[in-house]
């Protein structure tokens, strides 16, 4: 895969100033039952770093952290930390901590027992394990709560616990299972920040697995795209968004999703026909792979603007058929006389919503657009409009695999 | 508030109803409940009259206690040795049980593997086996071991038969504890015996009682083993309380308490566990 | 240190399995602890099976053990032809049917007195409990003190009600229907306790739901609580059926089979058989045969309930 070549190319690793933190090489996973969770996954997390494995459900992000703690078994493939091969190690060897999705804290013990437990299993003195659990308990403001049970405190509370049990010693690694996704919303940004900055000031490598693209684009240094126990893209959050490797990156990232169609790109890859509009394609960006033919175009709902300018050179006529208010700025839906893509090379969650057709064009070959303009355009619903945007802002793949074969754009400016 | 103030306010006519139905079947479970009840009562005054009393045509419904029947009861003949007896193949019997049913029921429970559901089904399916159809080839089998007369022979038997029920409850109690609160142990650094021990037993031990209580009733109340697999000194209280009927002599006041002592124990730790009961009774169908 | 970075830069090519034993240990020793309790198990279910299948097959009496000869069929074939051995099976199934159906509706209508709480039902419903753990030689003994002719308190009653004494051990008319009676109030309870358990196992929003549509709580139960409770409904009536062909404890403490050869139950045949008349090669077959009929009639009943019910 090309987007994770960066961290294969040059010398060898050995010789690299930073030590792998961890290390998953050609790591697979089957199943008793014949499912493979994990195909040759082949990662290096640096020391220090805060990666996100992020992917609709079943891509194996958890499978890859379960074999990560050591609580699964790999079929194939080794696993390093720190330098260190912990493929046959159990869990209880490798020195790492975990915070579980639900907590997983000892309802038998007091928060002070809880967060203890894994000094007391490392042989710690009483007074070094009451040092340490102040400590970790005044860090996360756990404090007042030592002598309850978890029974008693809050959600948010048993997910402080959680976190501090993972905090009180000083693992190779901390592995986080969407710890965040039993707390409400607002609750949940609050701790994604306190993680981040936690994760600052110890630096300590953390892996992070979640199915919120949100919370991937967020907190990690790097985020790794799964799908189907296949790694996608391995990357910053922002080369993600403006460099996806493929569709189904494309499409995964970025909320409201990317818009998609079909489209036919013209000879000797000059142009590209999106619903009966010729689009030039800059000079600066070349088509990779392919030179004519059926593509797939991907443009992102911010990618639009409601006047032109500098930036914005190419316009569609529009009929807006629902509006939506997001304060600032507008969702504007509409429907654009193009084939949808094909649904298995996108998430299919996001696509399932573009195949929705209104019952009075379902005969049409439409699919559903979204553009996210600024509030003052005052476009309203049945009125036709137009939208602009431009081609330093338009990704294509091609038809057969949902490979982006447009070279990367410059950088894209958001309007703020 | 005013509201403080105000008279409380009328019931409605539907509130109205509704209270006098629960009235209505307020009393007829307590009818019924009497109903099942008056033969345990009649048991335990009987227990407390005297030998005339007992057989009495005018059945006097309330009596003074007098615990002349039990002490004679302990004392005077071998009941207080069947007692013991049986206290001691319960209870070793339960505690076998218990070892080697949470070894088989954990592993089951927790580690993936195939045929996992047919080793359980298999198990479970002992039991519908009726012991009269075993009976005749496991006391073969253990005469010729010469462990019958045995208390030993018992405790084998009883460890067998309540293994099934044992296995199955616990699995059942294992497999609701998350895996994830075990996996937490693992990651903390302990192992598999130390999370057994220091997280799932705790975590599980309601489930330990109740199965223990079930395994200790079905094997005190056993009657077709302990009847023919122990001899005169090996008697359970089961046994022992048939010999108090004889064609000569009945004496339905020290049966009757000899009953009680029987019943009492069980009484109390099925009272105390009553919470477990319906779980255990129905190999965990419903909880 | 260095040895373990060069193990990790062979990357792909490397696997997991390269030590067979920690493998091994890794993926099956936590199945070790099974060991023991499975071959107890295994040993003490596998041989009377065998041992018994085998001596089925052969005329054995313990009274005469060294005239072993093997028969074939001939104790199957002996059983399938004798009379009081059909009369053990109508006996046995008349027990069991009434008993058990009985149990089944009594268990489910005092729950449903009990399904909405009222002051002191906790405690009704502990004293209901007590039944089922009263050993079953104390059922039996209680039972015929209380049913004893000439000073039972059941007698007095009767007397008093103007029946006369009636002997309700020795009547031929009488004594299974005693017996069944006695099983009712011992094993009601546990019907009652599981039906509790279930109804209270049924989502309330669905009772509700039925309400607003305008159901009566007749037709609730009919139409939506039953069919909800079926599966709780068929394990209890599969426990009962297995334990009430068991039964024998409370005949060997009342009745004795009799009178005449109307409490005869295969169980109690198979005891008298075997440990009366030493014929131990017919009771094995006579095992066998139970056996079958007990796997027979409880999958077919399990399969009733579960099917019917479902397909309604």
């Amino acid at each position: 895969m090309t987007a994770h070549s960066s961290i294969k190319e040059g010398t060898p690793r050995v010789s690299k100033t930073k030590a792998a933190g961890i290390e998953f090489s050609a790591v697979n996973m089957t199943f008793a039952d014949g499912t493979t969770a994990l195909k040759s996954l082949d990662l290096v997390i640096e020391e220090g770093e805060f990666v996100v494995f992020v992917g609709p459900s079943g891509c194996g992000k958890s499978t890859a952290l379960r074999i990560l703690a050591g609580l699964e078994q790999a079929t194939g493939g080794t696993i390093a930390i720190k330098g260190r091969d912990v493929t046959d190690l159990g869990p209880q060897h490798r020195d790492i901590a975990m915070v579980f999705q639900s907590y997983a804290l000892y309802p038998h013990k007091t928060v002070y027992e809880n967060l203890a437990y894994p000094l007391k299993i490392r042989g710690l003195g009483k007074a070094a394990i009451e040092t340490a659990v102040a400590g970790v308990a005044d860090l996360l403001g756990l404090a007042a709560l030592l002598q309850r049970k978890p029974g008693a405190l809050s959600g948010g509370q048993r997910q402080r616990v959680a976190m501090g049990r993972a905090l009180v010693r000083n693992p190779k690694a901390f592995l986080m299972d969407e710890p965040l996704s039993n707390l409400d919303a607002a609750l949940r940004v609050e701790m994604r920040g306190e993680i981040r900055r936690l994760h600052r000031r110890l630096g300590v490598t953390t892996v992070y697995v979640t199915h919120d693209q949100v919370e991937a684009m967020t907190m990690g240094d790097r985020v790794a795209v799964l799908r189907g126990g296949e790694l996608q893209q391995f990357d910053a959050p922002q080369r993600l968004y403006e460099q996806p490797a493929n569709m189904f990156v494309a499409s995964f990232i970025g909320s409201p999703a990317i818009n998609l169609a079909m489209a036919e790109l013209g000879a000797g890859s000059a142009a590209v026909t999106l619903a009966g509009n010729a689009i030039p394609l800059p000079p600066s960006r070349r088509v990779e792979g392919q030179s004519a033919g059926p593509v797939m175009i991907g443009i992102r709902p911010e990618a639009f603007s409601y006047r032109r300018d500098l930036e914005h050179d190419v316009s569609l006529t529009i009929t807006p058929d629902l509006i939506e208010s997001l304060g600032a700025e507008l969702l504007v839906h509409f429907a654009i006389p193009a084939a949808s893509v094909p649904v298995a090379l996108t998430s299919s969650a996001k696509s399932a919503v573009s195949q929705i057709s209104l019952p009075g064009n379902a005969r049409e070959v439409s699919t559903r657009f979204v553009a996210k303009l600024d509030a003052r355009c005052a476009y309203a619903v049945g009125q036709e409009a137009t939208v602009w945007f431009s081609t330093d802002h338009l990704m294509l793949f091609e038809a057969a695999t949902g490979r982006t074969i447009l070279a990367s754009a410059p950088m894209l400016k958001l309007p703020v | 508030m005013t509201s403080a103030t105000l008279p409380p306010p009328r019931p409605t006519r539907r509130l109205l109803r509704a209270r006098i139905l629960t009235l209505i079947r307020a009393g007829a479970a307590l009818i019924v409940s009497l109903m099942f009840f008056a033969p345990i009562y009649w048991m335990v005054l009987t227990a407390f009259k005297s030998g005339n009393e007992a057989f009495n045509a005018t059945p006097s419904l309330i009596v003074w206690p007098d615990f002349g029947n039990f002490s004679l009861v302990l004392t005077q003949s071998n009941f207080g040795l069947a007692l013991s007896t049986s206290l001691f193949v319960a209870t070793t019997s339960t505690v076998f049980c218990l070892i080697l049913g949470a070894s088989i029921a954990y592993p089951l429970a927790r580690i993936k593997m195939r045929g996992q559901k047919h080793i359980a089904f298999w198990i479970l399916s002992l039991r519908i086996i009726p012991p009269i159809a075993v009976i005749i080839p496991l006391f073969l089998l253990l005469r010729s071991v010469g462990l019958t007369g045995s208390i030993w022979s018992l405790v084998i038997v009883y460890t067998y038969m309540n293994l099934p029920l044992t296995v199955w409850l616990l699995r059942g109690f294992f497999a609701d504890l998350p895996a994830e609160i075990e996996e937490a142990s693992f990651v903390d650094g302990a192992g598999r015996f130390r999370t057994f021990i220091g997280v799932t037993l705790p975590l599980t031990a309601p489930g330990f009682i109740a199965t223990a209580l079930l395994c200790f009733i079905f094997a005190w109340n056993e009657f077709l083993f302990a009847n023919i697999l122990t001899g005169a000194a090996t008697r359970t209280a089961p046994v022992g309380l048939t010999e108090y009927v004889t064609p000569v002599s009945v004496e339905w006041n020290k049966i009757m308490a000899a009953g009680t002592l029987v019943v009492l124990p069980v009484w109390i730790g099925a009272l105390a566990a009553q919470r477990y009961l319906v779980r255990g009774l129905t190999l965990g169908a419903v909880k | 240190m260095s040895d373990s970075i060069s193990t990790i830069t062979r990357g792909s090519h490397h696997r997991s399995r390269r030590d067979g034993w920690t493998w091994f240990a890794r993926r099956y020793g936590a199945l070790l602890p099974m060991a023991p309790g499975m071959l107890f198990l295994v040993l003490m279910s596998i041989y009377p099976t065998v041992y018994s299948l085998v001596i089925s097959l052969f005329r054995w009496n313990l009274s005469d053990p060294t005239r072993m000869r093997f028969g074939g069929w001939h104790n199957y074939g002996l059983l399938l032809t004798d009379a009081t051995f059909w009369n053990a099976v109508i006996v046995t199934f008349k027990f069991v049917t009434i008993a058990v159906s009985l149990e089944l509706v009594l268990g489910l209508a005092i729950a449903l007195l009990f399904f909405q709480r009222f002051p002191g039902d906790r405690f009704l419903r502990a004293i209901l409990i007590l039944p089922m753990v009263v050993a079953p030689v104390v059922v039996g003994l209680l039972s015929r003190y209380m049913l004893n002719v000439q000073f039972g308190i059941v007698t007095f009653v009767t007397e008093a009600l103007g029946f006369g004494r009636v002997d309700f051990f020795g009547e031929p008319d009488l004594a299974l229907g005693t017996l069944i009676v006695i099983d009712i109030w011992q094993w009601t309870p546990f019907m009652f306790l599981i039906m509790l358990a279930a109804l209270q196992g049924v989502p309330e929003d669905i009772i509700e739901a039925a309400k607003v549509d305008g159901a009566r709580p007749v037709r609730i139960l009919f139409d939506h609580i039953l069919h909800l409770i079926r599966y709780p409904v068929a394990v209890a009536v599969a426990l009962r059926l297995i334990d009430a062909f068991r039964v024998y404890d409370i005949i060997f403490m009342t009745t004795r089979g009799g009178p005449i050869d109307v409490t005869q139950t295969l169980s109690w045949q198979i005891y008298d058989a075997g440990f009366k008349s030493l014929d131990i090669g017919y009771a094995a077959a006579y095992s066998w045969l139970m056996l079958i009929i007990v796997v027979v009639t409880v999958t077919l009943v399990l399969r009733l309930l579960l099917n019917e019910q479902a397909s309604r």
